[in-house]
């Protein structure tokens, strides 16, 4: 097989393409998920506190109630499935889906890095990211407004993931 | 090596209506070096590495006497490049395919891509 690709389509296309992050492929995810659970065998013995999982849908909700939001109204800002959403906020030990990480990440406004990693999705290297999220989640209570203390968290969470 | 790609030319067939159930090349995986995204450093090495991958599916589409066409799950953060860089047919989020997007280039797309 021969490319017969002109010095103008690579121009053109290095334009098109200057800082695209371009990747595909349901592979990627199938071997996120397999590091997923090869994390999870390999942390079997590990304290139960330094999973992150239970901060990700507590700063989802709190992140939720605080712009006045409804389950399904975050769920269209943010184009992703109500079902997930609802799983997300009251399974504390559920694993949200990639994608879904991404668009509530991009929706409030976070690193899609540091989402993943709170999330589970990823193995979060830096260890101060799960005792900062075991903090907050123990911290926050779920009530129907946020309490001062609740909100005082969720800002410092916030702070947090978008300094790292 | 700068990049990956991973595709099958037999076992999946076009879901876009005018061309549905014909063969296509499936992209199973495309990606670029970590050092050649500028996500991860802030000089990348190399650029059009998608964009030189992609081209080579079409090319071996056309190969195997598919006109181009070919499909693929998009990451969430490439949906816009495929669909407005390449113009590739965005059928929307697929349950089958852990919710990602799935996008497909009919033989017209394949050729004004490749033009």
């Amino acid at each position: 097989m021969k490319l017969n690709l002109t010095k103008e389509w690579l121009t053109k296309r290095a334009e098109r393409d200057d800082k695209a992050e371009i990747s595909a492929g349901v592979f990627s995810i199938d071997i996120l998920k397999s590091k997923q659970r090869t994390h999870q065998v390999a942390s079997i013995n590990a304290a139960a506190d330094e999973d992150p999982r239970p901060a990700f849908g507590k700063l989802i909700n709190l992140w939720r109630r605080k712009k006045g939001l409804r389950m399904d109204q975050l769920a269209e800002k943010a184009n992703i499935d109500l079902a997930e959403l609802i799983e997300i906020e009251r399974n504390i030990h559920y694993t949200p889906e990639p994608r879904t990480v991404y668009q509530l990440a991009r929706t409030l406004g976070l690193s899609n890095e540091r989402m993943l990693q709170l999330s589970g999705n990823v193995i979060a290297r830096d260890q101060t990211l799960g005792q900062e999220a075991v903090r907050f989640a123990a911290r926050s209570e779920s009530v129907e407004k946020l309490n001062k203390d609740e909100q005082r968290a969720l800002e410092e969470f916030v702070k947090f993931l978008s300094e790292k | 090596m700068q990049g990956m790609m991973l595709v099958s030319t037999a076992g999946k067939v076009c879901r876009i209506e005018s061309q549905k159930g014909k063969s296509l090349v499936y992209v199973h995986f495309l990606a670029a070096a970590p050092w050649n995204l500028a996500s991860i450093v802030t000089e990348p090495r190399f650029s059009l590495v998608g964009s030189i991958l992609l081209a080579t599916a079409i090319q071996l589409s056309i190969q195997e006497e598919f006109s181009g066409r070919i499909g693929l799950h998009s990451l969430p953060q490439a949906d816009g490049w495929y669909a407005n860089d390449c113009g590739m047919t965005d059928l929307g989020c697929d349950a089958a395919g852990h919710n990602l997007r799935y996008f497909e280039m009919t033989a017209e797309q394949a050729s004004e891509f490749l033009k």
